[in-house]
């Protein structure tokens, strides 16, 4: 009996305007968005390998410890191409610095990025989804019960021996199979378009993660229908069911999710940055003053400061990398960065004391504003499928706790093997070759030219690189799918007690639906 | 009472199913659609493109798809031109001779007196008089039936 009814429904279904438009709009928005989901997953692709080797570069062509500050990069995951989440927003690297905590990723900015372009309208695969399956949905149930009344019959089917729950079933499972069709074509497409593309390749985790983000599909489709269904069971005429669900539609899907984010912002304030920046700078100020008395007890100390014969960069503890310098300078050098860079390190961990809490306040506004617009299913849908796509807000956040982890682990093995107190810190010389004089120091410079024949002021090739191999370095894995679940787990229920009740609501109504 | 994006055949198919109906085929269908008096090139249109009279073949042969013993009929013979109005009749008659018991309210009072065995004049959801076959047939039955909705001035 309730297979009948599944296909009434499916065949009635399949040949209404609604969806034919749904149909057509998949045909033309999925197949877009998915090319320019690679797209952009390509062009991040390239970014990724071009940041991978400039920070594999930092590791194998360095030639004092000093220069050794690495680049985190971040991998790019293949699910990007079904959402971008915040990946617009964020960047792909962070330059590891010992002076400060990166607070966010900043971006390698293509030269051929047209930044004016963040104007236009940019439309993502779930983005597409969120409103093709939403209005599908209510497209679908808006008169599933009141356009039955309308032309009798209701009337006519309740008169046979067919019970009021297998008519509601059966009516609810057809128009979840009138879904299948555009499902089924949209991931032939998918699949199609994915099995042309060799840079996009899914692992089996992905894949999981893809189920995942189906299942979810489903459940955001299933929540429109059931309120279609609910309203439709509570009013008499299609026009008047037909204006309340696309009322109610525009409600969730565009004004909520923007009243939530001006509320949110109002409700929740974050300090201006710039304030941030000047606390900081106080901090550095402190620093500056400490260092300046180091520098002046160095003196008294007897270490003395005869000039650089040759010193490329210059950082807070003084010159990044020093040749063909007098051994006083050279000591007066290595004494410098053996107390000031533990001070460094110290004066970075003060100001992350504040920059932490700028942090705090940036995630207490974010989940402000992400539990306003919870309330609508449009951004509980985004959300969770940012976050299965690891584009979520959660894998920025994760990432960069690691990258912190990473960065007090690297330089605090810089304190613990001594490096800061080596002349490898600051010099690729051995300590043998240090020049006693100034003279001296040009005399090795000249006859160094001589021989090395360097092909730019810079050029210290000769002099070879440092061995890094005992260096810590960063490997950064995603989160799993259970970890990512469960911080969306509060949302998830969410939504799937509110279907539950909307669908409860509806069959009640249905049951006391009056067909006369 | 209709799907109208549903043919006559797949209209059938659909309420016969939920009637118990479950092993009729095709041909039966189209039988049934024949027995009514649809023509056979409509069998496969859809409803939306019937008229009424087409369309109320089509509620009949879905009552006669279900071989129900008993069949309410709602103003069955409303909007039909005469022929069609005939034709029904004539179906019907051929129904109470196979011994169904049809329940109708019509407005028709001349087909009621054809077909009927027993006739009762409602007014405002009350039953006000009724007639045998045998009474009806003795009476004026245009004259009581307004008498009895208190139009009788009319007649005068």
């Amino acid at each position: 009996m309730i297979w009948t009814i599944v296909k009434k429904e499916f065949l009635n279904n399949i040949i209404t305007p609604g969806f034919i438009v749904g149909l057509a709009l998949c045909l033309v928005l999925i197949p877009y968005t998915i090319y320019t989901g690679i797209r952009t997953y390509e062009n991040r692709l390239a970014q990724h390998e071009t940041a991978t080797k400039h920070a594999d570069d930092i590791y194998q062509k360095s030639q004092v410890y000093a220069q050794v500050n690495p680049l985190v990069v971040k991998p790019v995951s293949p699910l990007s191409i079904f959402s971008k989440g915040i990946t617009e927003q964020t960047g792909l690297c962070v330059e590891l610095d010992r002076k400060e905590k990166p607070v966010f990723s900043s971006e390698i900015v293509l030269l051929n990025e047209n930044p004016f372009m963040g104007n236009f309208m940019s439309l993502d695969f779930t983005a597409a989804l969120t409103i093709l399956l939403s209005l599908l949905g209510v497209l679908f149930s808006y008169d599933m019960l009141s356009h039955e009344k309308e032309q009798g019959t209701l009337k006519l089917s309740l008169s046979n021996s067919v019970s009021r729950s297998t008519f509601f079933f059966g009516k609810i499972a057809g128009i979840f199979l009138t879904l299948l069709p555009i499902l089924i074509i949209c991931f032939l497409i998918i699949f199609l378009i994915i099995q042309f593309t060799p840079s996009v390749r899914f692992s089996a985790s992905d894949y999981g993660r893809i189920l995942m983000l189906a299942l979810m599909s489903l459940v955001y489709f299933a929540f429109f229908v059931f309120l279609g269904g609910f309203i439709s069971s509570h009013t008499k005429s299609s026009t008047l069911s037909i204006i309340i669900n696309l009322f109610i539609w525009c409600f969730l899907l565009f004004l909520l999710p923007n009243a939530a984010a001006y509320l949110g912002k109002n409700i929740t304030k974050v300090e201006d940055y710039k304030q941030l920046a000047f606390n900081t700078q106080q901090i550095d100020n402190e620093f500056f003053n400490k260092r300046d008395e180091i520098q002046k007890t160095l003196t008294e100390e007897g270490f003395q400061f005869v000039g650089y014969n040759f010193c490329a960069g210059w950082d807070w503890d003084g010159g990044n990398m020093i040749l063909f310098t007098p051994r006083s300078t050279m000591e007066y050098e290595r004494r410098q960065k053996e107390i000031v860079n533990p001070l460094l390190l110290a004066n970075c961990d003060r100001k992350w004391v504040l920059q932490q809490d700028y942090l705090q306040q940036v995630y207490r506004q974010e989940k402000t504003v992400r539990y306003l617009s919870c309330l609508s299913p449009a951004e509980i849908f985004k959300q969770v499928s940012a976050s299965l796509c690891h584009t979520g807000m959660e894998s920025e956040v994760d990432f960069m706790n690691r990258v912190r982890t990473f960065q007090d682990m690297y330089y605090g093995y810089f304190v613990q093997s001594g490096i800061y107190s080596s002349y490898a810190y600051f010099t690729p010389q051995k300590e043998s070759e240090i020049p006693e004089t100034i003279e001296e120091g040009n005399t090795q410079a000249s006859a160094w030219r001589k021989i090395a024949k360097p092909e730019s002021t810079f050029d210290f090739k000769s002099f070879g690189y440092l061995d890094t191999s005992a260096l810590p370095r960063f490997a950064y894995t995603q989160p799993a799918l259970a970890k990512d679940l469960q911080s969306q787990l509060f949302l998830l229920a969410g939504i799937i007690i509110v279907c539950i009740l909307l669908f409860w609501f509806s069959f009640v109504s249905f049951i006391k639906y009056d067909v006369r | 009472m209709l799907y109208g994006n549903f043919t006559a055949r797949q209209n059938l198919d659909f309420f016969a199913k939920l009637g118990g109906k479950t092993r009729l085929t095709k041909a039966d269908y189209y039988a049934l659609l024949r027995k009514v008096g649809l023509q056979d090139e409509a069998f496969e249109k859809k409803l939306k493109t019937f008229s009424k009279g087409m369309r109320q073949k089509v509620g009949l042969a879905i009552a006669l798809a279900k071989d129900a013993d008993n069949m309410l009929l709602d103003e069955p013979t409303s909007g039909l031109d005469p022929q069609a109005a005939a034709e029904l009749v004539a179906l019907l008659k051929e129904q109470k001779r196979e011994g169904k018991a049809i329940l109708m309210c019509t407005h028709d009072i001349f087909r009621a007196k054809e077909l009927a065995d027993e006739v009762g004049i409602m007014k405002q959801g009350h039953m006000v008089k009724r007639l045998t076959r045998k009474e009806f047939l003795e009476e004026d039955m245009e004259k009581l039936y307004l008498e009895y909705i208190g139009q009788h001035d009319l007649m005068n």
